[in-house]
């Protein structure tokens, strides 16, 4: 019968091979071991250990960094300024992305300042920043506000824009007032795009705080990488750097779950 | 036919073509918000910054515009600008030519992918600027270093957007190609990577932006020329208007390399941008 060829057929597919999920991670962990492998003895024989660290070594600055709470210590404050700087950002960006989906007067008189200032990329506003915010926390916070705001308040407009007419009709038809339209159908209707700008807005603003840091701060993650330098600690920067990429791994993978489970009401598009 | 006459009727027409259309009093109401918007900023920028009376910290539009227009003249922040785009353009064009290459071996090979899947999901949150104190170690303060961190910012964009282009190809399409005959090579060259084409366009236009942050940091902290360079040589003499100009300066270039590379695909790339298709 029909069913059965299917079931044979598939389970035909699930049988071992390179492509299947084992296969998958069986070849990522001879990959990573490989690489780690060959990194380990190029870096003893070849290489000069002392700007080109072996693994094991930057292992040692690793743990070493934990258990001092150094490390730790400089993650934290950059994850405090990422989340702060994120979170008002995204708030604002949505917030005027919003009123710009929703007036067009609001929309033509924003959008010369919203498409030259979005080419401006984050970084080039430090020292008007540091000038204007202070050295400390101020400029940090203002260049990740910056790095978020453009990205989230595209996608919530795109994100009102692209609403089905059929609906706002539908709605109106039912003799919806505008508030009603506005909370039942274009911020539902937006909610999908608002996130989807923030989970691009945060990678942009892990870039950002590194660029801040290193420039003009004396802590945080950047700062300690370009710090180690002076001292040619190259195993503490490549810790830093290990840190730095499981911290945007792991955040970007969370984002992605609340964004599915959460609110997986409000996927982008439906 | 007098001069006046001509004047006159090319007035009406142009009277007709504007307020008559309903389309053409569209445009008018943008243009007049348009300008409206900057005017207004202008003017309220210029009163705040008379009203806080620290000019040097916060200069007036007319001072920026003073100090860009001199800037202009003299062709020092074209040449600045030169150099930015320089280095972007090489670092883009070698990272984007390594993200195609691999991004099409990852989508079409599972076993490329898995070998390679490891490490392009962890580098992509490596932000390029955290790079930048290894690489400075290993390649100096030359124009290697700048130019291989902006290749870094671009090769992880482009590589995952044309996986996701090879990933995306309708698999209807392929299966056709099959059997009318093509083989692997043919589909591959003739079905995959035509229909991958837009994801690549857009990958790359992401990390055409992303470029700009990189080799402005990058320039911030080791270069003696270009815009990155021109903002941190003012800070120590307090040259604010200076500073203003390059951030002009750079908002202005971005936004001409984002429109010329949108007319560059409107004009080579038409042919592979997406279309509703029968096959789909």
């Amino acid at each position: 019968m029909g069913t059965a060829r299917v079931r044979t057929r598939l389970s035909d597919r699930n049988r071992w091979n390179w492509s299947s999920r084992l296969g998958r991670i069986f070849l990522s962990g001879i990959s990573v071991a490989a690489a780690l492998t060959v990194w380990q003895l190029l870096s003893t024989t070849v290489l000069i250990s002392i700007v080109f660290p072996p693994f094991t070594s930057t292992l040692r600055a690793l743990t070493e960094g934990i258990a001092s709470g150094e490390l730790l210590g400089h993650l934290s404050i950059t994850i405090r300024r990422v989340i702060f700087g994120f979170l008002i950002g995204s708030a604002a960006g949505a917030f005027i992305g919003l009123l710009m989906g929703s007036f067009g007067f609001v929309r033509k008189f924003l959008d010369p300042y919203i498409n030259f200032l979005r080419f401006v990329t984050p970084i080039a506003w430090i020292t008007p920043a540091v000038i204007w915010f202070g050295v400390n926390e101020g400029s940090k916070l203002f260049l990740i506000i910056y790095a978020t705001v453009f990205i989230v308040l595209l996608n919530t407009m795109a994100g009102v824009i692209h609403i089905h007419r059929d609906r706002l009709r539908m709605a109106n038809a039912f003799g919806a007032r505008s508030w009603q339209i506005f909370l039942y159908i274009t911020l539902p209707g937006a909610v999908g795009f608002i996130l989807t700008g923030m989970r691009v807005a945060l990678g942009n603003s892990f870039m950002t705080v590194i660029g801040a840091e290193i420039l003009s701060a004396s802590s945080g993650l950047g700062y300690l990488i370009y710090t180690s330098r002076v001292f040619f600690e190259a195993d503490v920067m490549f810790a830093a750097i290990l840190v730095l990429g499981l911290l945007g791994f792991a955040t970007d993978r969370l984002f992605a779950t609340v964004q599915h489970r959460v609110f997986w009401r409000y996927q982008a598009g439906r | 036919m007098t001069t006046s006459s001509l004047n006159r009727e090319t007035v009406e027409r142009l009277f007709v073509a504007v307020i008559g259309s309903k389309r053409g009093r569209e445009r008018l109401k943008s243009f007049g918000i348009y300008l409206l918007s900057v005017a207004s900023v202008l003017v309220l920028w210029e009163w705040a910054a008379r009203a806080f009376g620290l000019l040097i910290l916060f200069p007036p539009p007319s001072t920026v515009l003073g100090t860009l227009s001199g800037l202009v003249l003299d062709g020092s922040i074209g040449l600045a600008a030169l150099f930015s785009a320089g280095r972007i353009l090489s670092g883009f064009l070698i990272g984007s030519l390594i993200g195609v290459f691999l991004g099409l071996l990852m989508g079409t090979s599972a076993v490329v992918r898995a070998l390679a899947e490891p490490y392009v999901h962890f580098l992509r949150f490596v932000p390029p600027l955290a790079w930048f104190a290894p690489v400075l170690l290993w390649f100096g303060t030359g124009e290697t270093t700048r130019i291989l961190l902006i290749t870094y910012t671009t090769v992880f964009v482009v590589t995952l957007n044309t996986i996701a282009g090879v990933s995306a190809v309708a698999i209807n399409k392929a299966r056709m190609a099959r059997t009318l005959g093509a083989d692997h090579r043919q589909v591959f060259f003739l079905v995959t990577l035509p229909a991958s084409m837009p994801f690549i366009f857009t990958g790359m236009r992401l990390a055409m932006g992303n470029s700009f942050a990189t080799v402005v940091a990058a320039e911030m902290l080791a270069a003696d020329n270009g815009l990155g360079y021109m903002i941190t040589s003012s800070q120590l003499s307090l040259d604010i208007p200076k500073i203003f100009s390059s951030v002009i300066a750079l908002g202005v270039l971005g936004f001409a390399a984002d429109r010329l590379f949108r007319a560059l695909i409107d004009r080579f790339g038409g042919r592979y941008t997406v279309r509703q298709s029968a096959f789909e």
